[in-house]
């Protein structure tokens, strides 16, 4: 534990939720390491509850219970954020299929006339067989 | 309740909850969402709610335990539908983030000033601690947000969610733990 950093039993530690062993091996690798007992008081800072005023605080709208008493607010945009959401998902779907199809369409595609090149290449590598055969007949003859 | 024709101590009393109480609702949004637009969003969907639902207050608890307790549903709701789309978000996000010049997303991010006084304050220290809480999955979230801004203790957070209060400590433990890990890259600046 001297040599290896607790890395996020640091937490653990200020929630009280390693077992007495590795507290102890914790806070003995705490005494001898400073990046340790840096990292320690960084989380000790920004886990403390903040002081009040230096939370950041909104005012709120100071006409928004006669707008509902009237009548003229609806339920509104949190909810409607989502069903915008809802249809930007439809239409990222439509997009990731359309593009799948395409892809797919493609690849066919490509398949195909691939599959009428390797027709090409095989009756090339037949003919060079052929001149192959050939040159190997000469050369027996040549040993011979 | 009908917002055309409300009673005079109906409408009165709905006035006084909003002045009181309007306040804390919207920051409790706030702290939940880390975002003003959809806090305001919310708080008006919940006092619209609890207009709509005046009737149903029996003046058992205090107004504020009621339009708490309204809010921190329909903030739950929220929540965990806008979670269901998150990976559409984040698609939306990666457009975005390729569509923006590099300098106007830089407000989140670490900028290393090299200079010990370029520390933030405390209150900007906040606002980016906030901002990493509000993206924390909503689990983790509420009870963290209940703990450090509202100031329940873990067993009010277990009464008020309907959890364990065992529950609520593995939570918040986990929430302390991702927070830890986001805060990373900001040791050293706030």
């Amino acid at each position: 534990m001297k040599t290896q950093h607790p890395g996020d039993l640091l937490v653990s530690l200020l929630e009280n939720r390693l077992t007495q062993s590795d507290r102890l091996q914790v806070e003995a690798h705490l005494e001898t390491c400073a990046s340790c007992r840096e990292e320690l008081n960084f989380l000790l800072t920004v886990f403390a509850k903040p002081e009040q005023a230096s939370v950041p605080e909104l005012e709120p709208d100071s006409n928004l219970a006669e707008l509902i008493l009237s009548g003229e607010v609806k339920p509104v945009k949190a909810s409607a954020k989502i069903w915008s959401l809802s249809f930007t998902s439809g239409l990222s779907a439509a997009a990731v299929l359309t593009g799948v199809l395409f892809g797919n369409w493609f690849y066919t595609l490509g398949q195909n006339s691939q599959s009428t090149d390797s027709s090409a290449i095989y009756t090339i590598s037949t003919e060079s067989g052929t001149d192959l055969d050939a040159f190997l007949n000469t050369l027996e003859g040549e040993t011979k | 309740m009908s917002s055309l024709n409300p009673s005079p101590e109906s409408a009165a009393q709905f006035r006084t909850a909003y002045q009181q109480h309007g306040k804390a609702i919207l920051n409790l949004a706030y702290r939940m969402t880390a975002d003003e637009a959809t806090a305001r969003d919310l708080t008006q969907d919940i006092f619209l709610k609890a207009w709509e639902n005046l009737d149903s207050f029996k003046g058992e608890s205090a107004i504020f335990t009621w339009l708490y307790r309204i809010a921190l549903n329909h903030i739950n709701n929220y929540l965990n539908r806008e979670r269901k789309y998150q990976w559409f978000d984040l698609m939306n996000e990666d457009a975005e983030e390729r569509e923006e010049p590099v300098d106007s997303q830089s407000d989140w991010q670490p900028h290393d000033s090299g200079r010990p006084d370029h520390n933030l304050e405390k209150s900007e220290r906040e606002k980016v601690v906030m901002k990493l809480i509000g993206s924390l999955p909503p689990q983790f979230r509420i009870p963290l947000v209940l703990n450090r801004y509202e100031d329940l203790d873990y067993q009010a957070i277990a009464d008020t969610l309907g959890i364990s209060l065992s529950n609520v400590e593995t939570r918040i433990f986990r929430a302390k733990k991702l927070l830890a890990e986001k805060l990373k890259p900001w040791k050293g600046h706030i």
